[in-house]
């Protein structure tokens, strides 16, 4: 799992109670649910009350929540300090009697040496995210200013990526390719 | 954004994973008769048995809240600055990009490799890109001279990139001040 779309929807979550409880707080506090309730204490209301009668259970149930909701959060903070979204070794079936083992390193090196042999290109960097069986190759191009940026991509495009798909044995193999342009001047 | 995410994500879960804890500890604590064990919740019980809802406390707390709740909101629901302004592929399952930077390095390239062009900043937004070009010679009229050359350069090389969607150029030749 890569974290970055749990931290987001968490987030929004949270921010999304913490308004909610500020608003029903200071709406409660306005007199807006009666003038009655906002002179009661915090704790006079049916909900305080239902639990004053149920504690037993229902503190027992809150802390079976609790361990749930602490051994989410554990792993939460252990997904955000070693997660990675970096595919690891890729299998390709060759035969039926045998499957390769692709290093993604190998791969990302192949075609990252073949574009940094193009006209234009000043630096050229890959890595292979997802999962094993389903890949994407992502490369990120640093081309010189000079460069003719459309020419460099269709070439890309039409032999290291076409060389890539090819080495994979997949033709619909989703590739990302990020063209940059270096600041130093030619 | 991704980068303010993840320490805010881990607050949140160190947060979540500690309270959650303490409040399994303080009901144990409870049914061994040895609560209030870590936190000191009997004075918070007290204090809200006795406090009303229309107390300045309680609504100067309602306020922050409100207004942390609207600043993590409209943190995670902001719209993510373009980063990528996708070019026209072959081929369906490549994703091609040009970079934010790199579009505008390609167009500061263009527009200083236009004769009397000394320098060039550029911006990249959304649907627009703004080219800011000094001329070499000083005088207004100068500088008007060059905006025709100086743009077509620039739509020149936009043209040439194959953006999905290109952005509305926008370009200003401003005359060396000394």
């Amino acid at each position: 799992m890569h974290a970055d779309r749990t931290n987001r929807f968490a987030l929004t979550l949270f921010g999304l109670l913490v308004l909610l409880t500020g608003a029903a707080g200071i709406t409660a506090s306005a007199g807006v649910f009666g003038t009655g309730f906002s002179r009661r204490t915090l704790f006079a209301n049916r909900v305080s009350a239902y639990i004053g009668h149920h504690g037993t259970w229902v503190w027992a149930a809150a802390a079976g929540v609790c361990l749930l909701i602490a051994l989410a959060a554990l792993r939460w903070i252990l997904v955000l300090l070693i997660s990675t979204d970096r595919a690891g070794d890729i299998p390709i079936p060759v035969s039926t009697q045998g499957t390769t083992i692709l290093q993604p390193a190998a791969l990302t090196g192949a075609l990252t040496r073949e574009i940094g042999t193009y006209h234009g290109v000043d630096s050229a960097r890959g890595r292979i995210i997802g999962d094993p069986s389903d890949p994407e190759i992502v490369i990120t191009i640093t081309a010189s200013q000079s460069a003719d940026l459309h020419a460099l991509h269709q070439r890309i495009e039409t032999e290291a990526l076409a060389h890539a798909r090819h080495a994979l044995g997949q033709a619909d193999l989703p590739i990302q390719l990020d063209l940059g342009v270096s600041r130093r001047t030619a | 954004m991704r980068l303010l995410n993840r320490p805010l994500a881990f607050i949140l879960a160190a947060a979540l994973a500690v309270a959650s804890i303490i409040v399994i500890i303080e009901v144990v604590a409870f049914h061994l008769n040895a609560s209030p064990l870590v936190l000191h919740w009997t004075t918070w019980d007290r204090w809200a048995q006795k406090t009303h809802w229309d107390a300045l406390v309680v609504q100067v707390w309602s306020a922050v809240l409100i207004v942390a709740g609207a600043l993590i909101l409209a943190l995670e629901l902001k719209p993510r600055r373009v980063n990528r302004l996708p070019l026209r592929s072959a081929h369906d399952a490549t994703d091609a990009a040009v970079t934010r930077s790199g579009l505008a390095g390609t167009l500061q390239a263009a527009a200083t490799g236009v004769d009397g062009i000394s320098s060039a900043a550029v911006v990249i937004r959304r649907r627009r890109a703004r080219v800011t070009a000094t001329s070499a010679a000083r005088g207004r009229p100068a500088a008007a001279a060059l905006k025709q050359h100086v743009t077509r350069a620039l739509s020149s090389r936009l043209d040439n990139l194959d953006l999905r969607h290109r952005p509305r150029l926008k370009v200003r030749v401003n005359s060396r001040s000394r």
